[in-house]
């Protein structure tokens, strides 16, 4: 082992967490190192060519307001771009762009090289080096991380980010493969056992791809055409539409038949996964094809997409064929397909295991509860998405240079962010799968919408150090000419062409017909707006009585996040409570009475007995206090 | 309530049989215990756990005799509390009670708290918070009906209502919120606006129905608060006894050790009925004179109901300024025949006449009655009975909410479901704001949460992903 020049923070892995930790701590002034397997693989997209969609969008959208890259990032690299679920609700208008995968990872990549205080190496890291921290019990601090090839890298602070590359395993039907993701190498070299020896409570996930497809070798006149929006709306605040509007390029539908099914259940038995050859826990909701078909065996066809990998190839990604089959069987099913009769494989599905962490070992910094600095992003804290590990690599990076830098952590919890609920469904409730954000898990869903991202997380952003001062000022030039546009409609009369009034304006946007557009005649002293402005002054109108609720919601969410349970708790001795809520409390040992309400498997029973109990410590202390 | 005190209390309904069992639960309790006890025995603290013997009992100042009875003694943690506990059977009348618990107090041991001993079994581990739950109703039934209500809470039929309303919420959020997540897929199921607004009518009728049940349950859980007032010597305390006596009086508490206004319960036919500041009647004879007033003011405060007493056919002045405090709560015009039964008879037209004139409320009922002898009792009882307690909860064999927290529940999962329908034509994404929140209410009733339940859902039911 030889010493090379230390760094403040090292990253270990390049991908999509990697890229925004490595970005945050450099921008925040720490000199940072990046370490990748391979250059080649920064920022790679493995498995779908898209960014966003429900939900994940909103997390984009919110990366950006806190100074993230990938916002900025897909917008110069989009193929299309759609806004998902217009006809429902403001809250769940969800921004998802099909990416140019190699101009998305190369643009990003020189985004990495062009930032100042940051290092890129190609190397795997295969130990992290600690030592005790005085004045603790067991507890460990970093001090660098060591190079397959022998080099030692001092260091105050590390994110782990090895995605689906530690000690990975490719499975392509009886054909296995020691690799990572796309055919790169697996990061094999000891840093699994290095975890475990530290006490990192490490397990096996499993997710997978399907196989990629020569366009020339496509039929597309048989399958339905979708093509992107004519209206754009950037991901990230800095960008207008104007700013980035490009040609586009469609997607394609098509399904699944009973032929393609037959070929499937004649093949169930070389399937790794019904062979028992997998045994990783693999997430419900991207099932293989193969998963599919048994376990919805009545359904008739399933829907696919042909998404195209970017502009200067051919190759097109077949969304919805995700598949573990051996290739003559992922050939033979694809073939059956409408389209598909003499589709040509480019590259073979494959499901992949990879070694990730129990996220219950995590503080909500993403900091491991056992070791000071080290900290951990992405899937191999039990998420999966290029969204979700980007957004807990912004915040492992923030929290991890805030703690050198001695500043408060990242200020974000389920009120304020999809951010904020990832993060806390995963130290909190931890995962038994891969876990993939949805609308469905943000109990204060309308409050956190993808249009007004900026406006919860901008001062946030600003106050870290990764929002300019110069993006700042226009958010709050923004953020007035709301409130002002807000009070106008308020205090405004509707008066129709013959001058007679209907009311005020803000009473009339409240009836679900009508939108801030169509009451334009009626709306005398209207001045343009940039859409972003009056289109919140719109949704803050149109949905004022929900607003309010849940804003009262969020009220009583952060009482019950005050009443703090001390540190030293002992769950299990805890009489009355269930055991099963025991155990899990005490795995999770939450520090409010809010915290340990969202753990699985403690039912709000189990929160009375706990208020009992700390009602009941607090009375027992204070009459000690009184007879001393 | 505090745990490390030792308290006792009355564990049988009085007279109920012959014997009543005293309970005292706590650190202290064997010590305390050993001064009421005189017998040529060993110390209780030195006998055999969970062995009777005999013994006198016996007032530990005056060393005065009270009774003799059965004394068992159980060391904690073997004991439904965990504590050490002793059981005193004695006799079962009032007085003896009384007098036994007064000395217990004396001796040192706090009064129980209703339901006290079921908390500290539940605070030291002995049951889990449901068990605790349905034996604390079943502790508090004081009567035929109440135990009923009890035990069909006991049998979870509540439960199982609340359960199925809202399984049937969430099954309508799993059809919005798949929609929402998976907007690609063309072949998933949607649930219509109409569909929506129907189905929330259906289950919003379902709780209405079971909250219509919900004051009458309970009232029958916890008895309904019965003010009895009128000008001094009309009869109030005799008609006191008679309702008391009548079918045998539960005493829930002892007069000066644990609140003010002490009240005690009264079996009529089967209905609880609680009567407030029975110490005040007792000991004042009347409520009116100069700290009976604010004492009858307080009484009628917390009542349900009050029964106004007076001896004669015409309102005094004073019984038309003491009317004037009953506001809008339900009276009953109990016209008492007493000895000295004065019979200067006005029409009862006339009283009516002169209450309208006063602008005071009307009576609901006007009863003759004899707290002497009885007369009128039955017909007061079937007047309580039609006017504060449902026949359906009464006879028929359906789902009884039984305590305010579950009310609260159904009023919150109610309203939250009348914003479902004042809302139609709002995105389904925000009725769904309101769909939760009555899922949520109704898991609260029955202990479970919901958002993981609508996710697991959306994958067992629906095909989904890459």
């Amino acid at each position: 082992m030889y010493q090379e020049q230390g760094a403040d923070v090292a990253v270990i892995g390049g991908g999509h967490a990697g890229c925004e930790a490595a970005l945050a701590c450099a921008r925040l002034g720490l000199k940072t190192i990046l370490f990748a397997i391979s250059l080649d693989s920064i920022a790679q997209m493995p498995c779908n060519p898209s960014i966003g969609g429900t939900s994940k969008g909103h997390l984009v959208r919110e990366i950006d307001a806190l100074g993230g890259e990938m916002g900025k990032n897909i917008d110069k690299t989009y193929i299309q771009t759609r806004m998902l679920n217009t006809a429902k609700g403001p809250a769940v208008h969800s921004l998802r762009a099909q990416a140019d995968k190699f101009r998305y990872k190369e643009t990003m990549k020189l985004t990495l090289e062009h930032t100042p205080n940051l290092r890129i190496r190609q190397n795997e890291i295969v130990k992290i080096h600690t030592e005790a921290l005085e004045g603790s019990e067991g507890e460990r601090k970093i001090t660098g991380v060591e190079t397959a090839t022998g080099a030692y890298y001092p260091c105050r602070a590390a994110i782990i980010c090895t995605g689906t590359y530690l000690n990975s395993r490719c499975i392509h039907g009886e054909y296995e493969t020691l690799t990572g993701p796309n055919g790169m190498q697996s990061a094999r070299g000891g840093l699994t056992e290095n975890l475990a020896s530290l006490g990192l409570p490490l397990r096996r996930f499993k997710t997978g791809t399907p196989a990629r497809v020569d366009g020339k070798t496509i039929d597309f006149d048989k399958m339905t055409v979708q093509e992107g929006d004519a209206h754009i709306v950037p991901f990230s605040f800095e960008n207008t539409a104007d700013g980035i509007r490009r040609e586009q390029k469609p997607c394609y539908l098509t399904y699944t038949n009973e032929k393609t099914h037959e070929v499937i259940r004649a093949n169930l038995h070389r399937s790794p996964l019904y062979g028992g050859v997998i045994h990783g826990i693999g997430p419900r909701y991207c099932p293989s094809i193969e998963d599919k078909v048994v376990r919805f065996a009545d359904k008739e066809r399933h829907q696919l997409f042909l998404e195209p990998e970017g502009e200067n190839t051919e190759e097109y990604y077949v969304q919805g064929m995700s598949s573990s089959l051996p290739e003559d069987v992922q050939r033979d099913m694809l073939r059956t397909i409408p389209g598909l009769e003499h589709v040509e494989i480019m590259r073979t599905g494959y499901a992949i295991e990879y070694d990730c962490i129990d996220p219950l070992f995590l503080e909500e910094t993403l900091q491991i509860k056992t070791i000071r600095g080290l900290y951990s992003a992405g899937q191999f804290n039990g998420s999966s998405g290029y969204e979700e590990a980007a957004a807990q690599g912004l915040v492992a990076g923030i929290n991890a240079a805030m703690a050198l830098l001695e500043k408060e952590p990242l200020k974000i919890d389920r009120t304020n962010s999809y951010i904020g609920v990832l993060i806390d469904d995963l130290c909190t409730k931890g995962t038994n799968e891969p876990y993939r954000m949805m609308t469905s898990r943000a109990e204060y869903r309308l409050m956190l919408r993808q249009d007004n991202a900026d406006l919860r997380l901008t001062p946030e952003g600003y106050r870290v150090g990764l929002i300019s001062q110069e993006r700042y000022e226009a958010f709050l030039q923004k953020k007035a000419m709301i409130e002002k546009e807000i009070l106008r409609l308020q205090q405004t009369r509707a008066l129709d062409e013959e001058g007679h009034s209907h009311g005020l304006m803000s009473d009339l946007l409240k009836h679900p017909e009508n939108t801030y557009e169509s009451l334009a005649a009626w709306d005398q002293g209207r001045e343009p707006l940039p859409e972003a402005v009056w289109q919140q002054a719109e949704i803050q109108i149109k949905y004022e009585g929900y607003i309010r609720r849940e804003e009262a919601a969020i009220a009583h969410f952060h009482k019950l996040e005050k009443r703090q349970i001390p540190e030293d708790t002992d769950f299990l001795s805890i009489q009355g409570l269930r055991l099963e809520a025991r155990q899990k409390l005490n795995a999770v040992r939450p520090l409010s009475v809010g915290q340990a309400s969202r753990i699985s498997g403690v039912s709000p029973a189990d929160i009375n007995v706990l208020l009992v109990y700390l009602a009941r410590k607090n009375s027992m202390k204070e009459e000690g206090e009184d007879t001393k | 309530m505090n745990i490390s005190s030792t308290v006792c209390a009355l564990s049988t309904p009085v007279g109920t049989g012959g014997i009543a069992v005293i309970r005292v639960s706590g650190g202290s309790a064997f010590p305390i215990c050993q001064k009421i006890l005189k017998n040529k025995g060993k110390k209780l603290s030195e006998r055999p756990s969970h062995q009777a013997f005999f013994s006198d009992i016996i007032d530990s100042t005056s060393g005065e005799l009270l009774d003799q009875g059965l004394i068992l003694p159980m060391k904690g943690p073997g004991t439904f509390t965990g504590e050490d506990t002793v059981e005193i059977d004695c006799h079962g009348g009032m007085y003896i009670c009384r007098r036994i618990l007064e000395t217990l107090v004396q001796a040192g041991c706090s009064m129980a708290q209703p339901g006290e001993f079921t908390k500290r079994a539940f605070l030291n581990g002995k049951l889990d918070l449901t068990q605790a739950e349905a034996i604390m109703d079943m502790i508090d039934a004081g009567t035929r009906y109440s135990l009923k209500a009890a035990s069909s809470q006991l049998k979870g039929r509540l439960l199982l209502e609340a359960d199925e309303l809202r399984n049937e919420l969430l099954s309508m959020l799993v059809d919005i919120e798949v929609n929402i997540d998976y907007p690609e897929y063309d072949d998933l199921p949607e649930i219509s606006d109409d569909d929506i607004q129907q189905k929330s009518m259906d289950i919003n009728q379902r709780i209405k129905k079971l909250l219509v049940t919900a004051d009458s349950g309970i009232r029958l859980r916890e008895g309904l608060s019965t003010a009895i007032i009128g000008l001094p010597n009309v009869g109030k305390s005799s008609l006191l006894n008679r309702l008391l006596r009548e079918e045998r009086a539960i005493v829930t508490n002892i007069p000066g050790t644990t609140r003010d206004i002490v009240s005690e319960m009264a079996d009529l036919q089967g209905l609880p009925v609680r009567l407030i500041d029975t110490a005040g009647i007792r000991e004042t004879g009347d409520l009116v004179e100069s700290l009976g007033v604010k004492r009858s003011f307080d009484a009628i405060e917390k009542s349900d109901l009050v029964l106004f007493v007076s001896d004669r056919e015409f309102l005094l002045e004073e019984e038309l300024k003491l009317l004037q405090s009953i506001g809008s709560k339900t009276w009953f015009f109990l016209i008492n025949k007493t000895d000295t039964l004065q019979h200067e008879k006005a029409s009862l037209e006339a009283i009516l006449q002169k209450l309208s004139e006063e602008k005071l409320p009307l009576p609901r009922r006007v009863i003759h009655i004899s707290a002497l002898t009885g007369e009128g009792i039955d017909e007061l009882t079937e007047e309580i009975r039609e006017t504060f307690f449902s026949e359906d909860v009464l006879e028929k064999d359906m789902p009884l909410v039984t305590n305010l927290r579950q009310k609260e529940a159904l009023i919150r999962a109610s309203e939250a479901l009348d914003r479902v329908t004042s809302s139609a034509g709002m995105p389904q994404d925000l009725l769904s704001i309101d769909l939760h929140e009555a899922a949520d209410a109704l898991g609260d009733l029955t202990g479970k949460s919901a958002r993981d339940d609508v996710i697991t859902q959306i994958f067992s039911r629906f095909c989904l992903g890459k």
